[in-house]
């Protein structure tokens, strides 16, 4: 990447912008998270009360767009090569396909149709 | 003749003034703590031997047991170790077989196969054929070296601790592997325990092994060498590093988890309402065995491409170099191998079919199985047709080269029919199975790394390997290593379990329609294939005389080639050269042995790395270093030029 | 021939060495850590309290030192870049400035770190045999089994017996209930010389561990002599597989119960078939309570729940329900606005089950309850032991603890012993900083997706 000066009091003004972000973005979570009886869920009218999957997206989601400030900014893949895009690419297909485990290990959707049809008729 | 500018001087001119010689480092900093990559290559390479004796040494006590379950071990029964371990007659123990299993798998997989094919050939042959003065991070490889170096050890000497080393199969599934070896109080020096924590270390080799090479692959060629322009065999490490790279790190999250449940008592692995003996397992529960059958295979089915893509790539050099042909189908091999290696990572349940996983996944897994077998044989395909009309020196390496083909396609062929989960109903932990695997890695992965040594002995030593030791090494290690596997196939249909450490003497009484189980198609079908080709169950536990007989053959099949490898350092017949074989890759371009730094001049790719018997060319070879006569060669194709 | 592109970037892939290898090592981590994510959805997917589970715990962290490390975290990112945008201007001064920031931020997260472990260290739960669960804080050691021994039975074809010995050693070295000991609480079990211990012929024992193995040695043997002759036809001898030493006076042990299979009024057994012939002397735990967890027994049945009988307190109880009460009040109008039952799931929550209990009482047993082996299905500290939460938790955060560790040792040697490279080639340093400073990133990035899964949800 570039490093002249002024590029260098650029990237300084970024880097702080960047950070401020990052940490309203922790508050955002936090806010999320600690409400506990009422939620996001309940505001929005889409899951009921208690801790629950709306407020588990909607953390993920926002942890998921710091990750990607923390790596495109701080890490500098905004202007990288993209020899390191395809190295990346390839991890995060298998980091993927690791994730699904629970799946490849525990979804039977065959099984449970067939299930389904024999209770029909039992 | 190839008027070669880099190297034509050859060996005569050992004291050549490059300016590595004045200061030379001590000796231990030289060949021990070395962060050049050929002293670590080779130092790789004699750890990696050892380990195979060692590995070799256990299954050869295992056969006995297997062969003659009744009778006590010769010549071992009287060394101290074995007194605490071999019964009170000195016959084989079911835990000391258990152990020496186990073992045997950790050892020529973790600390044999890979620390050869990929530490010591990769290491030596991949900086040269690239061009590199060294790998990139030449600290690390040497770290990457003294870490395989520890868990090794570790491995070992957790055979001398009381609880003897791991005894759980290479595997080592949990929850068996959590609960083995309680009675310890001492709990991180049990064999178990040792053996996670070996196998950190081991990663930890891998992974840094990997980073290196990937990094030096890409960043250290020479001017010139443009990917395509990359031999096979570059390609294969290339590929070969992703894989440990992406692979191994579950492994170690599994190891690290396993660790914790020994260690600390968590339940990562252990269901609720766990009971051993009819004592309740004293630990919360609510972990999940599958959760480590799936992080172990995941690294599980890559390692095997691990073990092989090494393999073929020495083929894919030793062949046409041999045959004086180009290796035919080069872009095609590359291709290959790149999807191989994709396909690699999602094929690993296929380990797994009887754990109880759902259709659905199950057919996504017998799908990618039957998928991969293409690259595959593309690879193979491509070596057999690169011989086509070759003017062929059947020497040492070309016959372990050319033997490698038709062992390597039995292991492969037999694989198919275990990607379809209704036959791995059958077949599942069967000798079947065994001998699958051995054929690819045993007579597979071993022949081409005993090609690669013969090939490459030259350029280190300056000296050739004994032909006729080399011959006597090939015949019986070839005759002996289907003695010891094809029957393993045979048992193996016939359903004898892989675990037995009697052989399965148990079977001799029954009949044959009770030991196929009962009426069921599968025993209608077997038996009446094997009561006409081999007869009862009990003319099939022969076999296991054979295969034992065979085992300590092939053990002595390698004396010559101990012996060769030895004697030719000092006495081989001399090479005239520093391209004998009149190869065309970089790492002939070399002086011989290859100094600090490697090249004396940065060499330069002018053209692809198979040019053999080039219509119209001179001589029969023209070295990817040589400039053209008409200087038309340009070393920078466009699409070198167009990334400046 | 030098290593070329160690400094500068090979021009057709645009990059040095240094930084395709650390790209390549953080796509090695992203794997390490996307196996451990994986492994938390999978056990999180799989808990099922149906068969016997301890239900997820959600929200049982301090949340406020999560957040503080998260921000301590960003602070320390946004640190190291600006560190290294000062060493591409080449102000080493400055540079220094922000790495010692860099480091103070890790030394904040890693002291923070500790106070949160060390909590849990020193919480623990009991699960009785009805699922209803008790926290608290154990008095002493008396989650331990307490026993007076007069003899010793050890099994003479096993191996070395260890956790007698172990005890025995760790009580003496901790210095509390020294008295207990008797009259050799100087000695080591499996080294020194044992004068209190006799064998079956009345013998002294000297050194333990030769007795063993010179005793194990003439069983293994004997039997071998028996097999031989129980083939050629003779008579065989007895043999006796275990042996019994007696001491000349009782000795106390505290046995972790982690370490036994099976005790009883007069026996205690290890895992290593070494067995303890004596007297039971204490075996219930003293626990301080502190809250009562009845998320695994059915909503309408936790009257009755065995934790209420060792309690034997009517105020707790009745405030214990009345809390209890009020959290399921509270989502109530949630459903009934939509005309719903509250589901079972929702009932059971933890939310609504898991309730402080007070107990009221003088002196130092004030709040302190008795609670017998034998209501006991399982014990532990909120260490890694206590569920599958814990130990990913403890997992996670202890990797991810090491990470932080080791990048602030590369950062600080390079603020410190950088000066050198730093003189003689300045854009190798700066290099070098960008490297870690990735490292440093990918760290950052790990805690930020561990904080919402470990604290929040």
């Amino acid at each position: 990447m570039a490093s002249s000066s002024e590029d260098m009091e650029k990237h300084r003004k970024q880097y702080w912008f960047v950070g401020w972000l990052l940490f309203g973005c922790t508050a955002l979570t936090l806010i999320v998270g600690i409400k506990q009886y009422y939620n996001f869920g309940e505001i929005f009218d889409f899951g009921a009360p208690g801790v629950d999957g709306p407020d588990f997206a909607v953390g993920l989601v926002i942890a998921c767009i710091k990750a990607s400030l923390v790596a495109l900014i701080f890490m500098h893949l905004n202007h990288e090569r993209g020899l390191i895009y395809k190295v990346l690419l390839f991890t995060t297909i298998f980091a993927v396909a690791l994730m699904a485990l629970v799946l490849f290990a525990k979804w039977n959707p065959i099984h449970e149709a067939i299930a389904n049809i024999q209770s029909q008729f039992s | 003749m190839s008027a070669n500018a880099t190297s034509a001087e050859g060996q005569a001119h050992e004291g050549h003034g490059h300016d590595h010689d004045h200061h030379d480092p001590p000796f231990w900093r030289k060949y021990i703590f070395s962060t050049d990559h050929k002293i670590i290559g080779i130092q790789y390479g004699f750890t990696a031997l050892v380990f195979l004796a060692i590995g070799f040494f256990l299954m050869m006590v295992m056969r006995w047991s297997i062969a003659f379950p009744d009778r006590p071990v010769p010549l071992l029964a009287d060394l101290p170790w074995f007194q605490a371990w071999l019964d009170a007659d000195g016959k084989v123990t079911g835990e000391l077989y258990n152990m020496f299993g186990a073992m045997h798998g950790t050892i020529m997989i973790f600390l044999g196969i890979v620390p050869l094919a990929f530490g010591a050939f990769g290491n030596y042959v991949t900086p040269l054929q690239i061009g590199a003065p060294d790998m990139a991070f030449p600290r690390v490889n040497m770290a990457s070296f003294w870490c395989y170096f520890v868990g090794g050890t570790l491995m070992i000497v957790s055979f001398f601790l009381p609880s003897g080393a791991a005894k759980v199969g290479w595997t080592n599934y949990s929850p068996l592997a959590t609960t083995t070896d309680q009675q310890f109080a001492n709990q991180f020096w049990t064999g178990q325990t040792q053996w996670l924590f070996a196998m950190v270390f081991l990663i930890t080799s891998s992974l840094l092994g990997a980073v290196n090479f990937i990094t030096t692959i890409i960043n250290l060629r020479a001017r010139g060498l443009t990917w395509m322009r990359l031999p096979f065999f570059v390609w294969a490490m290339l590929v070969t590093g992703f894989l440990l790279l992406l692979a191994f790190p579950p492994l170690e999250v599994a190891a690290i988890m396993q660790l914790m449940d020994r260690m600390f008592g968590t339940s990562f692995f252990v269901p609720t309402g766990l009971s051993i003996n009819g004592i309740p397992f004293d630990g919360s529960g609510g972990g999940s065995p599958l959760l480590y059958q799936h992080l172990f295979w995941f690294l599980g089915h890559p390692e095997v491409y691990v073990l092989i893509l090494p393999a073929i790539a020495i083929v894919g050099e030793v062949i046409p170099c041999h045959t004086r042909r180009p290796l035919w189908g080069h872009k095609t091999m590359i291709y290959a191998v790149m999807v191989l290696g994709f396909l690699s990572f999602i094929v690993w349940a296929h380990h797994m079919y009887l754990t109880g996983m759902g259709t659905a996944v199950s057919t996504f897994f017998q799908t990618t199985t039957v998928l991969i077998s293409v690259p595959s044989v593309i690879l193979v395909t491509c070596l057999l047709i690169s011989m086509w009309g070759g003017r062929i020196r059947f020497n040492s390496a070309m016959l372990f080269a050319v033997a490698f083909i038709p062992m390597f396609g039995i292991g492969g062929l037999t694989g198919l029919p275990l990607a379809f989960n209704h036959i791995v109903l059958h077949l599942h932990d069967t000798y079947y199975v065994i001998g699958h695997f051995h054929y690819v890695v045993a007579p597979g992965t071993l022949f081409a790394l005993f090609a690669g040594i013969y090939h490459w002995f030259p350029k280190h030593t300056g000296r050739f390997m004994s032909e006729r030791l080399g011959r006597w090494h090939f015949w019986p290690s070839l005759v002996f290593m289907n003695g010891v596997f094809l029957p393993m196939l045979i048992q193996g249909m016939a359903g004898f379990h892989r675990r037995a450490f009697d052989g399965g003497s148990a079977y001799s009484q029954i009949s044959g329609q009770e030991f196929m189980g009962g009426d069921s198609l599968f025993a209608s079908i077997f038996n009446f294939v094997f009561q006409r080709a081999a007869g009862t169950p009990v003319e099939l536990i022969d076999l296991n005389l054979i295969m034992s007989a065979s085992a300590w053959l092939l053990a002595i099949a390698q004396v010559p080639f101990i012996v060769n490898l030895f004697w030719s350092i000092l006495h081989g017949e001399k090479c005239h050269s520093d391209n004998p074989w009149r190869a065309t890759t970089l790492e002939w371009a070399t002086p011989t042995p290859p100094p600090h730094g490697n090249f004396i001049d940065e060499p330069v790719a002018y053209r692809s790395p198979y040019e053999y018997s080039v219509p119209g060319a001179t001589d029969d070879f023209t070295p990817q270093f040589e400039k053209g006569a008409d200087g038309t060669d340009n070393p920078e194709p466009e699409t070198a030029l167009a990334a400046h | 021939m030098e290593i070329p592109y160690e400094v500068t970037a090979r021009r057709d892939t645009g990059l040095y060495n240094a930084k395709i290898g650390i790209w390549l090592f953080l796509a090695s981590e992203v794997m390490l850590f996307g196996g451990l994510f994986s492994a938390y959805v999978f056990l999180r997917v799989g808990v099922d309290p149906a068969q016997g589970d301890l239900p997820w715990p959600t929200s049982v962290q301090k949340v406020w030192i999560g957040f503080a490390n998260t921000l301590v975290l960003i602070a320390s990112s946004v640190f190291v870049v600006l560190s290294w945008v000062e060493l591409k201007q080449r102000n080493w001064r400055k540079f220094q400035f922000w790495m010692g920031l860099v480091i103070a931020c890790a030394a904040t997260f890693m002291v923070l770190k500790s106070i949160e472990y060390k909590a849990k260290f020193t919480h623990t739960g009991i699960v009785l045999t009805d699922g209803s669960v008790i926290e608290g804080e154990v008095i002493g050691k008396t989650n331990r089994i307490e026993f007076e021994a007069d003899s010793v039975t050890v099994n003479l074809l096993g191996g070395v017996p260890g956790f007698v010995g172990s005890v025995y050693k760790k009580e003496k070295e901790d210095g509390d209930h020294g008295e207990a000991h008797g009259g050799h609480g100087e000695v080591e079990w499996e080294k020194a010389s044992l004068p209190g211990f006799t064998d079956a012929s009345g013998q002294e024992v000297g050194n333990f561990k030769s007795w063993f193995l010179a005793e194990r040695a003439k069983v293994k043997n004997t039997l071998a002599a028996n097999k031989r002759a129980a083939r050629n036809g003779k008579e065989t001898v007895k043999v006796e597989t275990s042996a019994t030493l007696k001491a000349k006076e009782p000795f106390t042990v505290l046995a972790d119960p982690h370490f036994t299979v099976a005790h009883g009024a007069d026996s205690l057994a290890f895992r290593d078939v070494v067995t303890l012939n004596g007297k039971l002397v204490n075996d219930t735990v003293s626990i301080h309570l502190h809250e009562v967890d009845l998320q695994m027994v059915p909503f309408e049945n936790q009257k009755d729940a065995q934790v209420w009988t060792l309690v034997n307190n009517e105020a707790a109880k009745t405030e214990w329900f009345e809390h209890r009460n009020h959290a399921r009040d509270h989502i109530k109008p949630y459903y009934d606005k939509r005309g719903l039952d509250i589901p079972r799931k929702k009932l059971q929550d933890r939310h609504v089950s898991l309730q402080a209990v007070h107990l009221e009482g003088e002196g130092e047993h004030a709040g302190v309850i008795e609670v017998p082996r034998d209501a006991i299905r399982f014990i532990s500290n909120h260490g890694p032991r206590y569920n599958v939460y814990y130990a990913i938790y403890f997992t996670m955060t202890g990797l991810h603890g090491l990470h932080v560790l080791g990048g602030a040792l590369v950062l600080a040697y390079m603020m410190f012993f950088g000066k050198k490279l730093y003189l003689k080639n300045p854009e190798h340093m700066a290099n070098r900083v960008e490297v870690g400073g990735l490292f440093w990133h990918f760290v950052d990035l790990v805690w930020i997706f561990l904080f919402p899964i470990m604290y929040l949800f």
